[in-house]
């Protein structure tokens, strides 16, 4: 008798647990996949990446260039291109985008052209979160993956969520009410990023450039406290150079514009100033042969900003075109290229 | 010094958690071994096992613990051959060495700190130096262990025992070793000295029943709210009104959560070796009055507290102001055992008060367990609550300033955006509390879902298992009473 109830609670536990993971199976393709990745703007540009294949043109950079640039403008007017993707992650420092590039840029995507886009707020030696952002993308496990270093723990859950949908959608299941808005249509940034197709985020498109005391003053006390350009950051993106050119692909650097008299003005307590910064970028273009283009003629015009240096929709209008105009006129001919060699473990997305 | 010099918290992120991988593997080699082995064979194998589990957290401070062994089984072995007066001398030894121990690991540099803030506050420049020394993890809790056996031997309560194997298995066995209960060494010392009855499949059910309904009030309940309460207790200052609330509620399920988490799985794990550990907790929060709330909370240490304090002190045996004085400095000393700090102390304090003032109300001790609340008690079960949710606000904020934040937050009615998603996962997993709560003080039994119809249990066991599915391989929180 005990053992027949003890089999019939059995039976309930069962049959309750499979409801649970057959409405698991029906939610799962309607939600993001586990963020394995240090941000959800990088696992999305991740998974991204290993479905396009081979591109013609990438972009790399931070939110600056991410938020600025539409690759697909810069195509069309490059009569041997016909595909980009902007592969640059908002947040992310430059020694970031070094090992960025080697994980997945360089061999997923074996561009063309690279082009480099950056400004004055990428460029501090001073900035205090560098290194933290810096190891929580080596960290993470989206990373450890492509070089077969997850821990035991992670490949058993990796397992799991393979077999199951209700561990696969366990972490959205901890947010439900975050669950129900984005099953709503909502955007939640902590799941998923606001990007296009072709890896633009939209985030910044319908803002438009206000003079914010307190925004300036976060920011001279934090990324740009004590602002310095010295060999940290310049001595990274000539390894990156490096680095793409050795592949055979073309390189160019975009010196971004922005609202430079303020920023001019947060940054003047640190031991460098924009002119500096100007001098620098210069230089790493003769060291390197790498073209450097300029747009100091949108510098100020606060129309085109969402703030001192993100680019909203008439910026980004106005910019990528120029861009590709200038491009196509350095680089006439597609050029030869051998893709790096990928990681050891292939896919970081499942 | 430098070596030991680290943060307070620094051992309690590494070591064996319960709900680790390491801890089944060792739970489950021991179970193997220990149905194989003769008694002294397991007790052996256990001092092996726990030794190794304790040094898991740091292998440093297992010289304290044998210390603390070899002074208590010693000077509890020389006890009854001695003259009165050397009774007390041998008393004072052990009192001397575990508290010296006690006091110099966990409250030298508060009281140095203390010290050296009262003389500038008085016009001294003064600079006490701190050691910044790392707190053994359990320490409170074994040190008081192995006194309540000197003390019941010293009392003529017990007689010493001749065995040092079955006491040094007594003072570190490891499911209850760093974080209680707090067990009596009449209670526990004799399964170890005594052959122990076959481990049957009963045992084992429960046992792993409990080990079930632990990890799953650690994991579920209380680790999933740990960034509620961490974001609000962490913006004391500016948080709304709204999220200082939820931060309460969510703090009061996640100490209960953690702490009798960790004592439900420490009686599992005890339970499928063939040792009963005691309760410590009973469904406090629903609790009708306070005194009943210290009924069944935390009970193996406030009845330590009061058989080696409130009673030696006098208890209630004096005049009514002599029984408030004795009960607030219990209650005092209570809140430093839990940690050197003013919050800590505060926190005593408010429960002294809470128990003095009930105490000016209702004279008549209540007897017998407690019983599920009707429903005309339920307003005092909820001022009962909220009395015990308030005193948590200083036992969790870092400092008396950020905890007087906190309340003026509430009181002010701060305004601030309201945290739905915190709402939303704190309420569902207060009321999954409550009713576990109801359904073991119905069942007048902590196992009572295992008496449950067959399908109802199915149900039971259904949102155990998919609460820890859900909630399981998030970063890991150490069980809070870890540090204390």
């Amino acid at each position: 008798m005990r053992t027949n109830r003890s089999f019939v609670a059995v039976g309930v536990m069962l049959v309750v647990l499979v409801g649970a993971e057959v409405g698991a199976r029906f939610l799962e393709p309607k939600l993001p996949a586990p963020q394995v990745w240090d941000t959800p703007f990088v696992q999305d540009k991740a998974i991204r990446i290993e479905e396009l294949g081979d591109v013609d043109i990438a972009v790399i950079g931070s939110s600056i260039a991410n938020a600025s640039i539409d690759v697909t403008m810069i195509s069309e007017a490059i009569d041997w291109a016909d595909s980009g993707y902007n592969a640059s992650n908002p947040g992310s420092a430059i020694r970031e985008w070094g090992a960025w590039d080697e994980d997945l840029v360089l061999p997923e995507l074996c561009p063309d052209l690279v082009v480099i886009s950056m400004g004055p707020r990428d460029t501090n030696d001073n900035e205090p979160t560098d290194e933290r952002e810096l190891s929580t993308y080596l960290d993470s496990e989206g990373r450890r993956r492509l070089y077969g270093e997850e821990t035991i723990g992670e490949s058993i859950e990796s397992f799991f969520q393979q077999q199951f949908a209700l561990v696969a959608i366990r972490e959205r299941l901890r947010e439900p009410r975050n669950m129900f808005r984005f099953l709503n249509g909502e955007s939640i940034s902590s799941w998923k990023a606001r990007l296009t197709p072709d890896g633009r985020f939209q985030g910044f498109d319908g803002g438009h450039y206000v003079d914010d005391l307190e925004r300036d003053r976060r920011l001279r006390e934090g990324e740009l406290r004590d602002y310095q350009v010295g060999p940290v950051q310049f001595d990274s993106l000539k390894d990156i150079i490096a680095d793409i050119q050795a592949t055979g692909a073309y390189v160019a650097i975009v010196d971004m514009p922005l609202m430079r008299d303020q920023l001019a003005k947060v940054v003047d307590d640190g031991t460098s100033d924009l002119d500096d910064y100007d001098r620098a970028i210069r230089q790493l273009g003769t060291e390197t042969g790498v073209p450097v283009l300029s747009y100091s003629d949108m510098n100020n015009h606060g129309v085109f900003y969402a703030d001192l240096y993100h680019m909203a929709l008439p910026g980004t209008l106005e910019i990528s075109p120029r861009i590709g105009q200038d491009l196509a006129e350095l680089f006439p001919e597609r050029p030869q290229v051998e893709c790096a060699i990928r990681p050891p473990y292939g896919s970081a997305n499942s | 010094m430098d070596s030991l010099s680290a943060s307070p918290l620094l051992p309690f992120h590494s070591g064996m958690a319960f709900n680790s991988i390491q801890y089944a593997v060792l739970l489950a080699v021991v179970f193997v071994l220990n149905r194989f082995l003769p008694r002294r064979g397991q007790n052996v194998m256990l001092l092996i096992a726990s030794y190794l589990f304790y040094a898991a957290w740091d292998w440093r401070f297992l010289s304290l613990l044998i210390v603390s062994t070899l002074v208590d089984f010693l000077v509890g072995g020389a006890m009854p051959a001695a003259s009165e007066k050397n009774r007390k001398r041998l008393l004072t030894t052990s009192m001397v060495v575990n508290l010296g121990i006690l006091g110099f690991f966990k409250y030298f540099d508060f009281f140095a700190d203390s010290f050296a803030n009262l003389l500038n506050d008085l016009g001294f420049n003064a600079s006490v130096p701190t050691l910044k020394i790392i707190l053994p993890v359990g320490i409170s809790f074994y040190t008081f262990q192995t006194m309540s056996y000197t003390i019941d031997i010293y009392r003529r309560q017990m007689e010493p025992t001749r065995d040092l194997l079955s006491f040094a298995v007594f003072v570190s066995f490891f499911p209850q070793l760093v974080a209680g209960p707090i067990e009596r060494a009449r209670h526990l010392l004799p399964q170890f000295e005594q052959d122990r009855p076959k481990v049957g499949r009963s045992e084992i059910g429960s046992g792993l029943y409990l080990i079930l309904i632990g990890l799953f009030k650690k994991v579920v309940l209380a680790d999933a709210v740990a960034p509620v309460v961490e974001e609000a207790f962490s913006n004391s200052g500016t948080a709304g009104w709204v999220q200082l609330l939820i931060g309460i509620y969510a703090f009061s399920l996640q100490i209960y959560g953690d702490f009798s988490g960790y004592s439900s799985i420490a009686r599992g794990s005890a339970r499928i070796l063939g040792i009963d550990l005691m309760v410590n907790f009973n469904q406090p929060y629903l609790s009708k009055n306070i005194t009943q709330f210290w009924r069944t909370w935390h009970i193996s240490l406030s009845t330590w507290l009061r058989d080696y304090l409130y009673i030696p002190l006098g208890g209630n045996r004096g005049s009514q102001w002599m029984t408030y004085r004795n009960l607030m400095i219990t209650m005092l000393l209570g809140g430093l055992w839990h940690g050197a700090a003013w919050v800590f102390v505060f926190w005593g304090f408010l429960h002294g008060l809470y128990l003095s003032a009930h105490r000016w109300f209702r004279r008549d001790a209540e007897k017998g367990d407690p019983v599920l609340p009707g429903w005309r008690d339920i307003p005092l079960v909820v001022v009962t609550f909220h009395l015990v949710a308030l005193a948590w606000i200083f036992f969790r904020s870092t400092s008396m300033s950020a905890a007087l934040a906190y309340l003026d937050g509430i009181f002010s009615l701060r305004e601030g955006s309201i945290p739905w998603d915190d709402i939303v996962l704190t309420v569902p997993l207060l009321a999954a509390s409550l009713i576990l709560d109801i359904a073991q003080r119905a069942g007048r039994s902590h196992e009572a879902i295992l008496h449950w119809p067959a399908v109802a249990r199915g149900v039971a066991y259904s949102i155990v298992l998919l609460g820890l599915i859900i909630f399981s391989g998030q970063p890991t929180v150490p069980f809070l009473y870890f540090q204390f």
